[in-house]
């Protein structure tokens, strides 16, 4: 049985990883106004990993922010008795600012899309990757992501700013003992 | 510069605001506020956009951060250990109120540390003016005290 450690980190990349690629492919991420969804209003994508450090260099939030944020790791649940495979239910949380409220809605809605299989290039279950030694990823054995209970809601803060909420079940061999 | 009256010497203006603010500076000057940028790492392995590897082992080259002691006046807004709803405690932040020529020794700093407390960089006031001074207030929070 494969065990991954930080595994938790990797999961986090896996799904930063696959947004990211995924809002590549339809265009979010280009400077070309001809190729980027709503070009002439909308901001090239910058997907973000982790939270930076409050910064004059990084000043407030810009419009193109998609933030990918882990929740909380819950307990593992025992799939079927005694065969040491297991599941955990990651929440995650992804944040979208944009320009204009039409820009922002149609870049949740996309990232919802996106998890839930809508789109030509995009799945319902990923294999989890390891980053250790590679920035691409190397695909673990046995462990996989799938996406369900899959929500956009809007930010009471801002018009332009909508979050894609996501459950994330990892299915993956333990071993018990 | 519109508005400022003729003869106002900016070099004057700045020594005599220079010289309040040392005046209210601890004579210690390691007791003075010293401003840290944290500079960037790097390693052979794949990392985070922060720079942390993902691999345990790797080696991560990470130099100290960027040290600088500039004159400003130190102003501290105490909340009290304030309680607020849910647990949260309001920390304690300080505003630092810069020059500009000192000021831009100091911009993009990332934390100051001010008698071995650490305050984390929060947001920058818009700055305003004396004359062809320009005058910059910069809030930092509380990581912890003692």
């Amino acid at each position: 049985m494969t065990y991954l450690r930080h595994s938790s980190r990797h999961i986090h990349q896996t799904v930063f990883k696959y947004v990211t690629d995924q809002l590549t492919v339809l265009g979010w991420m280009s400077t070309d106004p001809t190729v980027r969804p709503f070009g002439a209003t909308s901001t090239p994508v910058l997907v973000q990993d982790v939270i930076p450090r409050e910064s004059e260099a990084r000043a407030g939030l810009k419009a193109g922010t998609v933030a990918v944020t882990l929740g909380r790791d819950p307990v593992s649940v025992d799939e079927e008795l005694g065969s040491g495979f297991s599941s955990i239910a990651y929440p995650f949380f992804v944040d979208c600012f944009e320009t204009t409220p039409g820009v922002a809605l149609s870049l949740a809605t996309d990232i919802r899309d996106i998890f839930m299989g809508q789109l030509p290039t995009s799945v319902r279950v990923l294999p989890v990757l390891d980053f250790s030694s590679s920035s691409a990823g190397v695909a673990v054995d046995g462990w996989n992501l799938e996406f369900d209970d899959i929500e956009r809601l809007p930010s009471p803060d801002l018009d332009s700013w909508h979050i894609v909420h996501v459950t994330a079940t990892l299915y993956y061999p333990r071993e018990l003992y | 510069m519109a508005g400022t009256p003729p003869g106002f010497n900016a070099n004057t203006v700045r020594a005599g605001l220079r010289t309040a603010m040392q005046f209210g500076e601890p004579g210690d000057t390691a007791l003075q506020p010293i401003f840290y940028t944290i500079q960037s790492t790097s390693s052979a392995s794949p990392t985070d956009s922060e720079g942390t590897p993902f691999d345990s082992a790797a080696v991560v080259t990470a130099p100290a951060p960027k040290a600088v002691q500039v004159d400003c006046a130190v102003e501290y807004r105490d909340a009290d250990g304030r309680l607020d709803a849910y647990g949260y405690i309001a920390a304690s932040r300080i505003a630092l109120t810069f020059m500009d020529v000192d000021y831009a020794k100091v911009r993009g700093f990332d934390y100051c540390v001010i008698n071995g407390n650490k305050f984390n960089y929060r947001h920058t006031e818009p700055p305003i003016g004396m004359g062809p001074i320009t005058i910059y207030t910069v809030v930092v929070i509380a990581e912890d005290e003692s």
